[in-house]
This record gives structure tokens, sequence and C-alpha cells, in this order.
């Protein structure tokens, strides 16, 4: 678990970009996703060349019906070439059918297997990635990035392959025909392979160009949108959209480039089918009169030569979708290689057996950084005895919050080591250790369901959620909800008072051994304020408990204090102690019981940060 | 399910907006098929030569190979301009609708949003405008290719022989009849399957924004289960559609090989009872491979065109969501002073009635204070003063002025709000506090990380007057250091301080202070209610605090309780008067009590 932020701190405007159409590489890893499904694949590759035969028998029966038939004016034996061509016709779009469906069934099996091999990857990633990687990219990566690899198996790839088979084919087909003018059909091939390498190298930057314009543009959507409260508070709504249109404009114009190369190219490559036509028609003329070609060969040859350059044509499509795959592929196994990981979740390590009196919770010498030139917590060292109440104070940015991160495991100490029960946290299983540890946070974040789920999270009987919420101070409200009330997003439809609450009785149902908790200092009203201090003080009783204090009255019935500033630990002792110290504690003090002999009393009790 | 038919009307505005464009297009497209239906011509005459005349046929055939491919070229000028004119005509509309949307979305009412996950408007307002978006570029083109082509075809195709003419096109209204069978499913499929995203894109938000939540839980393999099942739900319609999809392809070939099949059949037979050479033959052959292509689009197109419509159904929804009423941007914007009146106010919400008849005045430079319990109606008050919620008319006044009279940018542009949740962009300190900046609109919008030295010097001043001075000197880069997803995260206190800060910075009349200082540390609090007070003392203030030290020396002092005033009056007034804030005051005094001890 290393906390390096450079990895991920590349900016939404700069997402990496990938020029290429079909990397191998790529390509070898996104086949491992097929691997499972190859009888199906391999039948829907199989299919390939038996559709392809049936296609370019057609034009080979029109030859025939031409040259035996029709222009000898021989009409017994047309009924059989117009029947044995509707039966090509038939088995060619059959088996495309079943081609497309078996094809589409692969990519959309396979990538639903990457999307849920994707998602438990980066459930499993470092509270570090999530702090650095913006929400909205992690989601792209799983829906639409996700998406255009299956429509690569839908358009792209497959196709891609038809194609080939069939160019192939088709040459064989024509050479075995008339192999001098196939040869002479063909002539025009390196000007249409030059052609679309040119075109390749133009539409490489201008995808590149347009996806970055694209990311960009997102980016300001998803904070703008997130933060519309603001913009319409300060009135920029008129600045916002004129920004926006500043980034949407640019991504019109970096369209504009590629849209130019797609439309020369469709248009050059129809060109060069005609001048092929034209020379076949040319050079075949002058032997239909020196009588060494028939005028079946001639038509069936056109037939051939327009089946040969449509693919061609649409190669801009194919390419586009290849492209987008490519470099979606190339984001998403970015994501699939980012190996900052949560704490592993590994068997627990059998340590020697631990004594009643001995800390529940021992941290020993432990420091800890996000940035090495930035350290966060330096030597802390502090022994928690078990039922022991233990209240954290100390000025803003001063490290608390990351000091009770450290015990849930949501970060590795750099140096010194974090121990319960004596053993290193390491050596614990990690779900074991987020059973006997809950952590509650100064915002809670509550999941969507009925009040039941979001307080139960399908753990709890409704009785248990029940109780949890009358002990945590929540029963006049559940008593006017119930249990099925909806909760939405973030409980958005709740206030911030009520989400505590829920965050109470919610952790009160997990029942833990030690809960380490950050005071909300969320504005709330005296009343609510009594019932969540009743909540809290119900859900500590009997507990182990590191306490993050804002109220004075957790300080107060705190069984010690420990006061951090700067990452140090300055002061630590009871009340008494630490008064009569006349430290940092003593001034936080002071500034809190001054204010109040002047008559300041805050309707929230009062306020240690 | 709605039928899949378009709202004319308002689509066609956007297309109609680009219609020279699409007629130049149209134009070009014409000339490309032009050009392009020399081909057959050509052909049958060349076989009808070869088949009549012996080696003097040869220059002929020369000079038809020149003509074709003099066409060729001249073709793939003309077809290059028009799918350049016309794809861009798609990007354009792409570009005016994103922007349209955007602008109406980001002045739609709180209610509106909170409704309303930003996740799904980002889905509108790129997968589906996309949709839209393809639906006129190669929508269109293929539309007025396929039309143009039909007339055209047809015509040479009667030409040369009707008989054949009418048979060859046999199958094609068949075709037409599946089509429309087939096109409803993929509208149905299309939009089941944007509303399973829509779901599973909900589900991935909540678990990324909640991961510290899931993890203390270890809710990992339920939220996986629910995921899961949702996926699974998102494959079996993608494969529904995948089905139809892949059935209605094959119908538009088939059609075109049975044409083929009846060219080569019936056709044989006309030749051979002389009624049509072979070169004729051949012409009429190629005629149709002319139209095949465009037939074989035809089903690529339908399901451009569902999806097309599916996601203008969206974007359309988006659009026609009201927006909050405006009065005029009348000149307000000038005042330097603010007095509110406030009377009888009543506001429902969800059918509660959250404020109940508040009235009160506030003079210009005096500053009111409101306290209350959770659910009193607090927060709606603030929100109705910056008129983040309707208010009706008659019962608000700025300056005597009816705010319902007044343009929402008139009114906020006067106000100064720092809210509950501090939320700050990404960008740079500086920009965050100097969010409030007025921009006259004309010419290009402020480039962002780039402030005059003045404005440089007030962003300063709001700093220090938040209390940030600290915090700044700590940060890498002090006030250009950049935040949020770009950059630094910061705590909760010092975003609240930035929040602030920019509050303090716009110079407006009147400021709203929402529990602005609940996150601050002690020290830094009294630092920042001192300067406060100094910087208070021009403007008009309305504080909601929990705090009597911010509060007690308001001007007045309002009670809120369940949506009306309970009590009223200057702090010692309300102490005297043993009512509700009595009340609060001793449990405190109490508190404060025990604490001293």
């Amino acid at each position: 678990m290393t906390t390096t932020r450079a990895a991920n701190n590349a900016g939404p405007g700069h997402e990496p970009v990938l020029g290429k159409a079909l990397d191998r590489h790529l390509l070898k890893r996104i086949l491992l996703y097929v691997w499972p499904y190859k009888w199906q694949m391999l039948a829907a590759v199989v299919v390939l060349p038996l559709a392809a035969v049936f296609e370019l028998a057609q034009p080979y029966l029109l030859k025939k019906a031409i040259d035996q038939h029709i222009a000898v004016k021989q009409l017994a034996g047309l009924d059989q070439i117009a029947l044995a061509y509707l039966a090509m016709l038939v088995g060619q779009y059959a088996l495309l059918f079943l081609q497309t469906y078996l094809m589409q069934w692969v990519g959309q099996k396979a990538m639903a297997d990457l999307r849920d091999q994707l998602y438990q990857h980066v459930l499993r990633l470092s509270q570090t990635f999530f702090e650095t990687t913006p929400v909205g990219r992690l989601m792209t990566r799983l829906t639409s990035d996700v998406e255009s690899l299956t429509e690569m198996f839908a358009s792209g790839l497959v196709s891609l392959i038809g194609d080939l088979v069939k160019l192939a084919f088709i040459i064989v087909t024509i050479f075995l025909i008339d192999a001098k003018l196939a040869l002479f059909s063909l002539a025009s091939a390196p000007v249409l392979f030059t052609v679309a390498w040119l075109f390749r190298r133009v539409v490489r930057e201008a995808f590149r160009d347009i996806r970055t314009r694209l990311s960009r543009l997102n980016t300001f959507l998803q904070e703008n949108l997130s933060g519309v409260r603001i913009v319409q508070a300060f009135a920029q709504e008129r600045l916002a959209a004129a920004r926006f249109d500043q980034l949407n404009h640019d991504y019109r114009k970096a369209n504009a480039r590629a849209i130019g190369a797609d439309a020369a190219l469709y248009a050059i490559v129809e060109a060069v089918g005609s001048f092929a036509i034209a020379g076949l028609l040319w050079h075949g003329g002058a032997r239909i009169i020196g009588g060494t070609l028939t005028f079946g060969v001639l038509v069936a040859f056109i037939e051939y030569l327009q089946k040969f350059f449509a693919p061609i044509r649409d190669l801009s499509t194919k390419y586009t979708v290849l492209q987008q795959a490519m470099a979606a592929a190339e984001r998403i196994f970015e994501l699939l290689d980012t190996r900052t990981y949560d704490a592993p979740s590994r068997p627990t390590v059998p340590a020697a057996p631990h004594t009643p009196d001995e800390p529940i919770v021992e941290f020993r010498d432990v420091s800890f950084h996000y940035r090495p030139e930035q350290p966060v917590l330096t030597g802390i060292n502090l022994r928690v005895k078990r039922g022991e109440t233990v209240a954290i104070v100390g000025p803003s940015g001063s490290g608390k919050s990351t000091l009770i991160k450290l015990l849930a495991r949501f970060y590795d100490p750099a140096e010194g080591s974090v121990r319960l029960d004596g053993v290193p946290l390491p050596n614990l299983n990690i779900e074991a250790l987020r059973r006997r540890v809950v952590l509650i946070g100064q915002e809670p974040y509550l999941f969507s369901g009925t009040l039941q789920e979001a307080v139960g999270l399908g753990q709890a009987s409704e009785e248990a959620v029940t109780q949890a919420l009358q002990q945590a101070g929540a029963g006049p409200l559940l008593a006017r909800l119930g249990l099925q009330a909806e909760v939405q997003p973030r409980a958005i439809n709740f206030s911030a008072g009520e989400r505590q609450l829920f965050a109470l009785a919610r952790a009160l149902c997990r029942d833990p051994e030690l809960l380490v908790l950050d005071e909300a200092t969320a504005n709330v009203d005296p009343e609510t304020e009594r019932l969540i201090e009743a909540g809290t003080a119900a859900l500590m009783k009997g507990r182990t408990s590191i306490v993050i204090a804002h109220r004075l009255s957790t300080v107060v019935n705190a069984d010690r204090i420990v006061v951090i500033e700067h990452g140090r630990i300055v002061e630590q002792g009871t009340r008494d102690d630490l008064l009569a110290q006349e430290g940092l504690f003593a001034r936080l003090h002071r500034l809190q019981t001054t204010g109040t002999a002047a008559g300041a009393v805050g309707l929230r009790t009062a306020l240690f940060t | 399910m709605p039928q899949p038919s378009p709202s004319p009307l308002t689509l066609r505005r956007y297309a109609f907006g680009q219609w020279r464009r699409f007629a130049v297009g149209a134009a070009a497209l014409l000339a490309t098929n032009a050009l392009g239906l020399v081909i057959p011509k050509q052909l049958k005459h060349a076989i009808d030569t070869l088949g009549h005349s012996g080696a003097e046929a040869l220059p002929v055939i020369g000079r038809i190979a020149l003509i074709i491919i003099g066409a060729s070229a001249m073709q793939a000028v003309v077809r290059t301009f028009s799918r350049i004119v016309i794809f861009n005509g798609g990007r354009e509309i792409e570009y005016g609708l994103r922007r349209d949307l955007f602008t109406h979305i980001i002045a739609l009412p709180q209610e509106f949003h909170r409704r309303s996950p930003t996740g799904e408007l980002m889905s509108r307002l790129t997968n589906d405008l996309s949709a839209v978006r393809m639906l006129f570029g190669p929508g269109i083109l293929n539309v007025m290719n396929t039309t143009i082509v039909y007339a055209t075809g047809l015509y040479f195709m009667v030409g040369l022989s009707p008989r054949l003419t009418l048979f060859a096109i046999i199958p094609l209204p068949l075709v037409v009849i599946t089509a429309r069978f087939a096109s409803r499913r993929i509208y149905r499929f299309s939009r089941e399957l944007q509303a399973q995203m829509g779901k599973l894109s909900n589900h991935l938000q909540e678990d990324f924004n909640g991961i510290t939540t899931l993890r203390s839980y270890t809710l990992a393999p339920q939220r996986h289960a629910r995921f899961k099942a949702l996926s699974d739900g998102y494959l079996d319609k993608s494969l529904e559609l995948v089905k139809t999809r892949g059935l209605l392809g094959p119908q538009f070939a088939i059609a075109t090989g049975l044409g083929t099949l009846i060219v080569l059949w019936l056709g044989g037979r006309e030749v051979i009872a002389g009624r049509l050479t072979v070169g004729g033959l051949v012409a009429f052959n190629a005629y149709f491979v002319y139209l095949a292509w465009p037939t074989l689009a035809l089903g690529w197109v339908l399901s451009l065109w569902q999806r097309g419509l599916a996601g203008w159904q969206r974007v359309r929804e988006l659009l026609r969501e009201p927006a909050t009423a405006q009065g005029d941007a009348l000149p307000v914007e000038s005042a330097t002073q603010a007095a509110l009146r406030v009377r009888d106010l009543s506001v429902v919400l969800g059918g509660r009635r959250i404020l109940d008849k508040v009235s009160f005045l506030v003079p210009a430079g005096h500053t009111v204070a409101i306290v209350g319990r959770t659910g009193s109606g607090k927060s709606t008050l603030t929100d109705a003063l910056l008129r983040l919620v309707e208010v009706p008319p008659h019962t608000l006044f700025v300056n005597d002025r009816d705010v319902t009279t007044l343009s929402l940018g008139a009114l906020r542009s006067m106000i100064a709000y720092a809210p509950q949740d501090p939320f700050l962009f990404s960008a740079t300190i500086a920009d965050n506090i100097a969010y409030g900046e007025r921009w006259t609109g004309a010419g290009p919008p402020p480039a962002e990380g780039i402030h005059d030295e003045s404005a440089m010097a007030r962003i300063q001043q709001a700093a220090i007057d938040a209390g940030l001075a600290r915090d700044l000197d700590e940060l890498p880069q002090g006030l250009q250091t950049m935040v949020g997803e770009r950059g630094i995260t910061l705590s909760g206190g010092q975003r609240q301080r930035v929040a602030l800060a920019r509050a303090l910075y716009a110079r407006t009349p009147l400021i709203i202070l929402d529990d602005s200082l609940a996150s601050v540390d002690a020290e830094t609090e009294q630092t920042i209610l001192r300067q406060l007070r100094e910087h208070l003392g021009q403007r008009t203030a309305v504080l909601i605090s929990h705090r009597v030290a911010a509060v007690q020396h308001a001007n007045e002092i309002l009670v809120l309780e369940q949506g009306h005033i309970a009590e009223r009056g200057t702090h010692s007034a309300l102490i005297a008067a043993k009512g509700i804030y009595a009340a609060l005051y001793q449990e405190q005094e109490a508190a404060r009590l025990e604490a001293a001890e």
C-alpha cells in the first residue's frame, strides 16, 4: 500500500490518449477476457469464411448466367442458376446473423466480466487513490470505456477480420478466374494502401485532440453541475455558460479535423474504385474484342471490385471504433494495473495471547506522510486501555483525522506500527479488523435505499435497526417516517443532524469493539445536538472509544485527553492535569471560557477543534 | 411506451438553424449522385459497343474509360465537400444543443437539481447528445442520399426496362414494413438500456463517493452483488437489442440480394427474348447495385434514428423543465446598500409548509440573526432570500423592490453567500475566492488563474479576514495552490474559510452567512469573528448561526420554530422574555459552568 500521489494526479484535462488503432499487446489482454467464451468465438470466426464463400459465389453465378445463358440466348438452366443464387443469398445472411449474434454475445459477456473485474479491483484500491482520482473518471472507466470496448466487438474487430477474409478470398477468386485481368484490376491497391496510411496519421492526431477536449468538457460539466448551488448563488450562470461555450467550441473544432479526413478518405477510396472499373473496362474491352475474355467475366470482375473496395471505404468508421476501443482499453488496463491497494485481505497471523491489562490500541513510534516533504504525523506513541475513552484535541490540520484513519488501516504508517491487542494491524485480517473497529467520519456517508437498508446495511434485522435508531435518538423520526422511508443518495433528503443520528444508529447495529469517532462539526440545532450527544454517549457506553472531540462535554467526560499539534502529541493527561500544565490545551480552554465569561455561549455547546 | 415520433417543432428548430448547410450539402449530394450515374450509363454504352462491333470499338472504350475517370475524380471532390458540410452540420447542432442545454440546466431551480443526480445529467449532456448528433450528421446524410439515389436510380432503371424495374423493387415495401416493426423494438430497448445504464452509474457513484463507509462496514460483498445484478440486467437488455438489430440488418441485405436475383433471372429472360441488350442488363444491374448501398445502410440509419430520437426525448425532457420566472434585470446592481423587507412569506415544498407567514425588516447596515431547530426553516429562509426556492410575489423586498420583479442575476449579484456546505471549484484558491467577480458578458470570459494586482490585493485581504493567513503560508503555492480534483485536498475547516473568503470578497450590499464557522477551531474563530464585525459594519447581514458569540450582537435575533417566527428581539430582550431563546441560553450557560467548574 503505497501513498504516492504522483501516479494519479494527472489532471482530468490530461487523460492519457493512445494513438494506435490496433495494439497487439492490448489486443492480447482483451482476448484473455474472451478466452472463457472461446468456443462461441471460434464458431463465429469459422462462420466468417463460409459467409464469404456464399457471398463471393454470387458474382460467379452471375458470370455463368451471362456467359452460358444470357449472352448465348440459352434459356434452359437459367432457373437453376437463379435458384442457386437464392440459396447463396439466404445462406450468406443466415450465417451473417449467426456470426453477428455470436460475436456480440461473446463481446457482451466478456465485457460484462471485465466490468465486474474492474469494479472489484477499484473497490480494493487504496484510500489515497480515491482521494486523488475524480469519481467521474472512475465512472467513465466502468461505463463508457467498457461500452467502447463492447462496441469494438459489435462492429469493429470482427467485421475487420471478416473484411480481411473477404479481401483475401476476392483476390484468390479473381486470380483463379483470370490472373492477368486480376493483376490489372488490383494495380490501384498500392494507391489505396498509401491513402489509408496517410489517413491513419492525420486521424490519429485528430482523435488525440478530440479526446482531450472531450475530457475537459466532461470535467467542467461534472464540477459545475455538482456545484450548481454556488454557481447560482453567485449569479455566475452566464460566466459558467461562457466558459462552457469555449470548451464546447474547442471540442467541435477538434471534430471538424477528423470529419475532413474521414470525408476525404471515403471519397478517395470511392474514386479509386471507379478508376479501377474504368481500367478494367478498357483493358477487358480490348480482350473481349480479341476474343480472350467473355462479358460474364467482365461483369463478375466489376462486382468483385465493388465488393473489394467497400470495406476499405468504410475503414474510417471501423478505425474510429477501434481507435476509441483501444484508447478505452488502455485507460481500463491502466486502472487495472494500478496497484496501490487498500490493506490486503489475508488471514490473521496468530499472535501470543494478550493479557487484559495491556493496551487494546497502541501506536508505537508512528510517523506518516502523504508526501515525503510534508510529514503529517511524527513519532506518535499512544496506548489506549480497554474500556477507556480518549479525546483527541488540537487545531485543524494537526493530523487528528489521519491518526484515526491509521487505526482503521485506511493507511499504513511510514514508520512504526499500530497494534490492536498487541498485534500489528498488517497481521490482522482486514475485514476482521474493520468489524472490530468502526470509524464514524465527520460527514457520514449514507447509502440510498430504505431507512432499514441505510442503517442496517442488509446485515441487521428490523428489530435491531429499530432499537438502534431509538438508542441513537432517532426514535421520533422513525415513528414519523417508518423503516421503509426512502433515503436518497448521500441522504440529501435529510438534515445534517438527522444524518448524524442515522450514522450513530448504523454504528450501534454494528456493535463494534472499538469506536473511532470524528465528532461532527456540522451545524445542528440544540435539540438535535442534545440527541446526538445522547446517542454518542449510548454508543460509547462500555466501549473503548477514541474520539476527535469538538464538544466540551466529550472532553469533560473523557478519561484522558491527547493534544496534537503539527503532527505530534504535545500534551496528554486528564483535563485537570492539562489545565495545570498551562500549555496549548489550557490556552484553547481559556479561549473558550473567556468567551463564555463575556456571555458568548455557543448554541452548540462549545468547540474544540 | 411513447411512440417513436419526434417532437417535430423543437427538433426541427435545431435542424432549421443549419438549413443553409444542409441545403448546400443536399446540392452537393445531388451533384455527387449525378456524377455517380455516369458509370452505369457508360458501362451500358461500352458493353453494347463491344457486343456489336469489332476492333474499331477500342477507341470508343478508351474514351468511355476516360469519361468514367473524369467523372469519378470530380465526384470525389464534391463528395468530400458534401460529407464535410453535412457532418459538420450535425456537429453544429450538437454544439448548439449542448450549449443551450447547459445554459438551461445551470439556471434551473434548485428543486430540479435536488432530484437530478449529476451522473444522470452528464449522461444526457454527452451520450444522448451524441445520439442526436448522429441522427443529424450521418442520419440526415443517408436519408438525403437515399432519397436522391432512389429518385435518380429508379428513373434510369425505368428508362431501361419498366417491367424489370417493377419486379426488382417488389421486395422493398416488405422491408419497409418489417423495418417499422423492428425500429419500434429498437427504440424501446434503447430507452430501457439507457435507463439501466443510469441505474448502474448511480450505483457506481454511490460506491465511489462512499468508499470509506463501504470499507468501514465491509460492505464490498453486498454492494458487489447489487452491482452484479444491475450489470447482468444491462447485459440481458443489450443482448435483446443485439438480436433485434442483428435481424434487421440482414433483412435489408436480403431485399437487395433478391432484387439482384430478379434482375438476373427475369432480366436474363428479357435479354434472351430480345427486349433488352446485355449492356442494358449490366447497366440495370449496376443501377440496382447503386440502389443497394443506401438500402443496406437503411438498417443502420434506422437504428441511428431510433437511438437519436430516444436521446432527443431525454434531452427534451430537460429542455422542457420550467426555468424560474424572472423579472427584469433592473439597475439594483449599482445599489451600495440593501434594506430587506420580508412580509408574510410562506414557502411550501413537497406539500409541506416550511415557512409560514414570516415577516421581518432589516434596515440597511443592520445585522439580523436567525436561530432555530433543524427543520425550523432556517435553510429554506436562506434559500428564499437568494431565491434558490421560489417565493410568492409581494413577500420579499430588497430596497422596497419586490424581488420577483427582479432578474435572478440582479438579485443575487447583490448578495454574497457563504453556505453550510463549502463547495469549491477545482481551480486555484485565488480563483475560488474571486469567484463572485462580476463579468460583463462581453468578449471572452476572463482567463482562470490570472488576477490583476488590485484584485490580488482584495483576494489577499478576504483570505486574511476569513482567517486563512496561516494556512496559506503552509500551502505549497499560497493563493495559487490548486484545490479539488486537480490539486490538493483542503480540510473541512479550510474549505469553509475559503468559502467565507469568497463571500467576503464579493462587494455586495448584503451578505448571508449560513453557519460558516462550524468547522473552524476556537482560536481561529475568535480572530475571524473580530474581523467579521468590522467587515459587517458597512453591509447588511443575515447570520444563521448556532453560536451566541456571533448572534448576540445582532440588531435583532429571530427564533424560528416550525416555519414561523416564535420570538424576536435583541439578545437582552429575549433573555428577559424567558422564552425558547432564554431556555437555550440557560442550557448552554449550564454547560459552560459545568465546563468551567
